[in-house]
């Protein structure tokens, strides 16, 4: 008896255990989007010209965000993460964020500022998108789009 | 004497030439053009006629040549995109310049600018 007491105290302290580590474990962290992510801080900076064009800072932490935000909410509806856009820079510092699939391809513009970043996609079959959104904020549309196959 | 002063006239661009326009290696994705190439200085982009000048004189007009690609879009084809036009205005030390009005509102100028990367091509490859 006290050893049957024994044993489901040891299989409870196990499950508390993996518990615990299931609820602290850090989130899943999108690899490929983080590498593009660190790959274009070199086209960073707080001047623009046209010349030599890169991001300006604000842009380009707009454009983070939005991406990370983005990468979440569609692991969280779909259970994986999306496709990694290309991120160039776009008129007046700001950030192009382009994605170019076989079956879609998406172009959103983050610019500098408070301005609304907009947007513009295309799909087989003639499907289109076309707007404007706050960067700030994850938009239902734009996940939509990213988690086409 | 008189035409130097004056410049060169305008002329109509027809849709079966092509136009080159210079592409900075910041914004291009694997030696192909971003979005960002097709950009607006003083409400154009501005391009060369194929009728008088070659890929090698586009870029040989960049501050750092060796930093820019060439690419070529057809006349007709940007004419088909909404609202796009090229005209001629050329300048007196470049005959060729033409002017691609692109529009003020931002969502039409980034639609503008995902339909101008899918009609382009690459006329001069970055040096590697």
């Amino acid at each position: 008896m006290s050893s049957l007491a024994s044993a489901l105290d040891a299989w409870r302290f196990v499950e508390e255990e993996t518990s615990w580590k299931q609820n602290t474990s850090p989130p899943e962290e999108d690899v490929p989007l983080e590498a593009v992510i660190e790959m274009t801080r070199e086209l960073v900076s707080d001047n623009f010209e046209n010349e030599e064009p890169t991001i300006l800072r604000s842009a380009f932490n707009r454009a983070e965000k939005f991406l990370r935000a983005h990468s979440r909410e569609t692991k969280k509806r779909c259970g994986y993460f999306p496709p990694v856009p290309s991120i160039t820079p776009g008129p007046k510092g700001s950030a192009d964020l382009h994605w170019l699939q076989p079956a879609w391809a998406l172009l959103v513009n983050v610019p500098d500022g408070d301005a609304l970043a907009t947007f513009y996609g295309e799909s087989e079959g003639g499907g289109r998108i076309k707007g404007n959104l706050d960067p700030k904020v994850w938009n239902l549309g734009i996940v939509t789009w990213l988690s086409k196959n | 004497m008189a035409e130097q002063e004056l410049g060169f006239p305008n002329e109509p661009v027809p849709d079966h030439d092509s136009v080159f326009m210079r592409a900075h290696k910041n914004r291009m994705v694997n030696g192909l053009p971003g979005p960002g190439v097709f950009t607006a200085h003083d409400g154009g982009m501005s391009v060369d006629w194929s009728k008088y000048a070659q890929p090698e004189q586009t870029r040989a007009r960049g501050r750092i040549p060796r930093d820019n690609a060439v690419i070529e879009m057809n006349v007709g084809e940007v004419r088909l995109i909404p609202t796009l036009d090229v005209l001629h205005t050329p300048e007196p030390q470049n005959q060729a310049h033409c002017d691609v009005p692109l529009p003020e509102v931002e969502e039409d100028l980034t639609e503008v600018r995902f339909r101008l990367k899918s009609i382009s091509k690459i006329a001069i490859p970055l040096d590697l």
